[in-house]
């Protein structure tokens, strides 16, 4: 039965949700996002009662100024004070825990790289971490735009299709837009301020770090073009840190297989610690 | 804050705050992801009728949020008990506030005054998330079409943009429409989203925060709609 309540956070009132099992190890979820505790579909939700199940206490929670909690919203950036407050509210909601690891997809995977260490998790699970930054020549309207190696990926995976093919030939396909993203495509990939910063709080874990990646998913395709540069070799080096792949494009992990594969992982991450 | 009621033998989530009070609302939240897109904004309005003076309660709908209910097991008419059950243990409720799909269930208290934002269809609402599940598939290479997904509900439940339904849900929605479950004698006030072309009895600014492809915040939003409320119910 998932039990709610409420702590402080800089003079803030933040909800948290805890799935109690009986074993001596916890998980912290971090909601990527805006997204609120539950879970986009009540993906969290569900993901919290599967691991109690398997002996994990969870805890889920939103942070400010998102679902159930007061304050303002700083986005992932500004996470760290919520990420700090829900560990301390865990640890007194649940003295029995010996070991807490933490648990984030995207941005919240990156907020935990960056933000985890002064907190104390004994690991981490980092799904598909998010480095995408605003390009500052941005076309106006234009929203971020993909990574390089995501958009070389798509279309790739397009051109194999032979429905795709059919409808270039037949002008189901706007030629505008398929000019403006190979040339997008084509263009080298550069590494972002947050994707250094990253690389760099990676390569000074000094806990265990499972890196959960969804290969075909964009978001990971991205991370991974900057993990597999010479950005990424300290990060790469760091002995703390092993990286698993499913072969799927769900940047969340949604379907039946992406799910249990995520549950086996998030497993062995917390008795890794 | 946080408040329970008891639904089909287990604890449903309920957002609360009661500070015993005469006047208090049981806010009827969008449905299906709308709910979650809305979800602070709706948190930080009943925080604006606590300014006012006014108790609110938002319960879990059976099945979501919070909610371990079956998915596939829930109905519009199952949400209609849950809601009633809810407004029983956790009442008394004076008056309802209703948005988008949460209006085709205010006849779970027929008699309470009603307040309205953005009433949807079933049937729009059905259609969006029709829309999603045979985008997705195609995107998958699947080749699916409506007349499958709606066959295949018949056995068994069916995942719509990441919800499960079983048919009776289906029809429920296909057939449900917010104007017949408000009785033309109720005391009700309706209004609109400023960014909709047509209005009934006012308007509240705001761009169409259910229509965004995750949640975000309008604290414009949340202050305009506790005022809209707390004028209507004490003008």
């Amino acid at each position: 039965m998932t039990r709610h309540f409420t702590f402080e956070c800089t003079g803030e009132t933040l909800v948290g949700s805890i799935d109690d099992a009986k074993g001596e190890r916890g998980l912290l979820i971090v909601s990527g996002g805006n997204e609120i505790r539950a879970g986009a579909f009540g993906g969290m939700a569900r993901l919290a009662r599967d691991l109690a199940a398997s002996g994990i206490t969870v805890m889920r929670y939103d942070r400010r100024g998102i679902g159930d909690s007061s304050g303002e919203n700083s986005g992932f950036e500004g996470s760290a004070d919520d990420i700090s407050a829900a560990l301390t509210a865990f640890r007194k909601q649940c003295p029995g825990l010996r070991e807490i690891a933490a648990f984030g997809n995207c941005d919240a995977a990156s907020a935990l790289a960056l933000f985890a260490g002064k907190a104390g998790f004994a690991a981490l699970a980092l799904a598909n971490p998010w480095t995408i930054e605003t390009p500052d020549n941005a076309e106006e309207g234009e929203t971020a735009a993909m990574p390089a190696s995501a958009i070389r990926s798509r279309y790739l995976a397009k051109l194999r299709d032979p429905r795709e093919l059919w409808r270039l030939v037949t002008g189901g396909v706007n030629l505008r837009k398929l000019v403006k993203g190979l040339r997008q495509a084509a263009a080298k990939q550069e590494v972002s301020g947050l994707g250094e910063r990253l690389m760099k709080a990676l390569s000074g874990q000094t806990v265990p770090v499972a890196i959960l990646i969804a290969s075909r998913d964009r978001t990971a395709l991205a991370f991974l073009s900057i993990w597999d540069s010479a950005s990424g070799e300290a990060a790469r080096t760091n002995g703390y840190i092993m990286l698993q792949q499913i072969h799927s494009a769900s940047h969340s992990f949604a379907g039946e297989d992406d799910h249990r594969w995520l549950v086996e992982q998030l497993i062995a991450v917390v008795h890794s610690c | 804050m946080i408040a329970s009621y008891r639904f089909a033998g287990q604890d449903e989530y309920c957002l609360r705050i009661d500070r015993g009070r005469d006047t208090r609302i049981l806010v009827i939240q969008p449905l299906f992801e709308e709910a979650n897109r809305t979800r602070h904004m709706l948190a930080e309005m009943m925080r604006a009728l606590d300014g006012h003076g006014i108790d609110s309660l938002m319960p879990d709908l059976p099945g979501r949020n919070e909610s371990a209910f079956p998915q596939h097991q829930a109905d519009l008419d199952l949400w209609r008990n849950a809601l009633a059950e809810c407004a029983e243990q956790l009442g008394p409720v004076t008056h309802i506030a209703a948005l988008r799909g949460g209006a085709l269930l205010i006849d779970c208290a027929p008699q309470l005054p009603v307040w309205r934002l953005a009433p949807a269809k079933g049937e729009q609402l059905l259609r969006t998330m029709i829309r999603a599940r045979l985008t997705a598939d195609r995107e998958a290479g699947k080749h699916v079409t409506e007349e499958m997904l709606i066959e295949a509900a018949q056995t068994g439940p069916v995942e719509l943009a990441g919800n499960l339904f079983g048919t009776a849900m289906i029809d429920g929605l296909k057939n449900a429409r917010p104007e017949d479950v408000l009785d033309i004698r109720r005391n009700s006030r309706t209004v609109r989203n400023s960014s909709e072309p047509d209005f009934v009895t006012g308007m509240i600014d705001g761009k169409a925060l259910w229509l965004r492809a995750e949640p975000e915040h309008n604290a414009v939003m949340s202050q305009a709609i506790a005022d809209d409320i707390a004028e209507w119910i004490r003008p």
